[in-house]
């Protein structure tokens, strides 16, 4: 549903007066404390539905302004069928023994995005699971080629820690494969 | 820049129930198959990911949900869908649990979660304020009108196909909550949670297990299952609150973090219980860190270890780091080592 601007004010007025005579007249706490006369604020608001199809809503924040929580459109939520059920395969799938059917080398060739979390997680999930099955060479030998590549995208030091744990692998499997 | 969708696809369907993997089947048939009620692990916030998931399953608990995820963020960003949810083949009897204020909302998410789950379980009993002020957790006790219009919309589109059940908190008059549950038995839940507090009772306050009894006494006439939710911190506990309450199943949530294992017999956590979260932790491709070291600590601590080594677990930076210090100081077994994940007692080095 699209609402002009003029329309939009009108139902967001109706909408914030039904919204504070839902605040008043919902179930408050007396045993609580606040900040601002001894009591907590407690009271439950409901929020305003304003467009029941895409979802957007009115909502009063924790601070006790309002917001409009913005509708999805029929358009977008297609998109993000497609991306979750066509792209992605549905959820992460993780069964155990996962990673030996992947080649942590062959992902690396591939077009690994590193400024991604995510990806970044993936890999070095490699690197963890060699380490705890005391596959100490091939962890030696793959986290040498993670922290290169990590430094090159460690801006402002942001993913310092993720390069110390690798650091500290590699160190550590060298020492332990002595 | 929107980009193009490409050809039509199909959804996949919700997944298929049958004995094994229909909560409301298990629920309805745990005493007569396994002479106890119903052992279920509930949501917490960050910790009822796959790999603790698995190790509850472990030990004789018979359904287990994942963390509360909002529908509002599953739906509309694949970022957070990468981030609330993952599974896999052994992962059910699993409830998806979700925080949502409409409808709209709730039935996106469903079609999203329904082919990789069990059932899905509406939060109205989170007390943080943040989320009553979204509507969301259990102001939805109080919006009773959106929340059966809720339930009735997804049980209209999916039937039998699909389990919905509600979590919510007994209201301050108790009278309220049993004009709730039963407008949702009307609406076609499956079954109801019900927490015996109240949104601003303190977790230290004992759960109101009688407040359960009276709402339960008072909806026999609807055949639908409630579980019985608070306080249950062990094996005994389990049969005590269903004895109270009159409950078809318990739920489990605080207990579990400190000992996974309770629900089989084990007083405190059994070392196996470490090794096992090891394992799985790692071989489903890591947890977070500090989500790791929280779950162990909590084991630990819940099997007396040591103050000063628990002080110690609490400096370590990374997983690597913690791997050391399990095998520097106790003998921690691989899986496919002899002894893996049978161990009581800790094996200090």
């Amino acid at each position: 549903m699209h609402l002009r601007i003029g329309s939009f004010v009108r139902v967001t007025r109706n909408c914030m007066m039904s919204l504070s005579s839902a605040e008043s007249s919902a179930t408050d706490d007396n045993t609580g404390y606040s900040k601002l006369n001894g009591k907590k604020n407690q009271s439950v608001t409901k929020p305003v539905s304003l467009d029941s199809t895409t979802g957007e809503v009115l909502v009063r924040t924790s601070t006790g302004k309002t917001r409009v929580r913005r509708g999805q459109s029929d358009e977008e939520y297609k998109r993000q069928l497609h991306d979750y059920f066509q792209v992605q395969n549905g959820p992460k799938v993780t069964e155990v023994g996962w990673m030996d059917h992947e080649n942590a080398n062959a992902m690396l060739n591939a077009d690994i995005d590193f400024s991604i979390k995510p990806e970044r997680q993936k890999i070095a999930g490699f690197c963890r699971v060699l380490y705890y099955r005391r596959q100490y060479s091939e962890c030696a030998e793959l986290c040498g080629k993670l922290i290169p590549r990590y430094e090159e995208i460690n801006k402002n030091n942001k993913i310092r820690k993720e390069i110390n744990e690798l650091g500290y692998m590699l160190e550590r499997s060298r020492q332990l494969l002595q | 820049m929107t980009q193009p969708i490409g050809e039509e696809f199909q959804i996949p369907k919700p997944k298929v129930l049958g004995p094994r993997n229909d909560p409301l089947d298990i629920i309805q048939t745990r005493l007569r198959t396994h002479g106890r009620p119903a052992s279920i692990a509930g949501p917490m916030v960050r910790y009822s990911k796959l790999p603790f998931r698995q190790v509850c399953r472990h030990y004789d608990v018979d359904i287990v949900y994942t963390p509360m995820i909002l529908a509002r963020e599953f739906v509309r960003n694949s970022h957070a869908r990468m981030a609330d949810f993952s599974t896999n083949k052994g992962d059910a009897p699993l409830i998806v649990q979700v925080g949502v204020n409409n409808v709209s909302d709730l039935l996106k998410f469903v079609e999203m979660v329904a082919p990789y789950c069990d059932g899905v379980g509406i939060n109205c009993g989170c007390p943080i304020r943040e989320q009553i002020r979204e509507g969301i957790g259990c102001a939805l006790i109080y919006n009773p009108d959106l929340l059966c219009s809720m339930v009735s919309a997804v049980k209209q589109k999916y039937g039998e196909k699909l389990r919905l059940e509600t979590k919510i908190r007994i209201h301050e008059n108790l009278d309220e909550t049993v004009t709730l549950c039963k407008r949702l038995c009307d609406a076609g839940v499956d079954w109801i949670t019900i927490h015996g507090r109240t949104r601003t009772t303190r977790s230290s306050v004992p759960a109101n297990f009688e407040a359960i009894k009276y709402v339960v006494d008072r909806l026999g006439d609807k055949h639908v299952p409630i579980i019985a939710n608070g306080d249950c911190f062990s094996r005994q506990d389990l049969q005590r609150i269903t004895e109270i309450t009159g409950v078809d199943g318990v739920m489990a949530v605080r207990g579990l973090l400190n000992n996974p294992a309770m629900l089989s017999g084990y007083d405190t956590c059994p070392w196996g219980c470490v090794e096992l979260f090891w394992h799985y932790a790692l071989e489903y491709g890591g947890l977070p860190y500090q989500l790791l070291q929280h779950h162990l600590f909590c084991m630990l601590e819940n099997m007396q270890l040591k103050k000063s080594l628990l002080k110690k677990l609490m400096t370590i930076q990374c997983t690597a780091e913690l791997l050391d210090w399990f095998d520097e100081n106790f003998i921690l077994k691989r899986h496919g080592e002899p002894g893996f994940a049978v161990q009581k007692d800790i094996p200090y080095k």
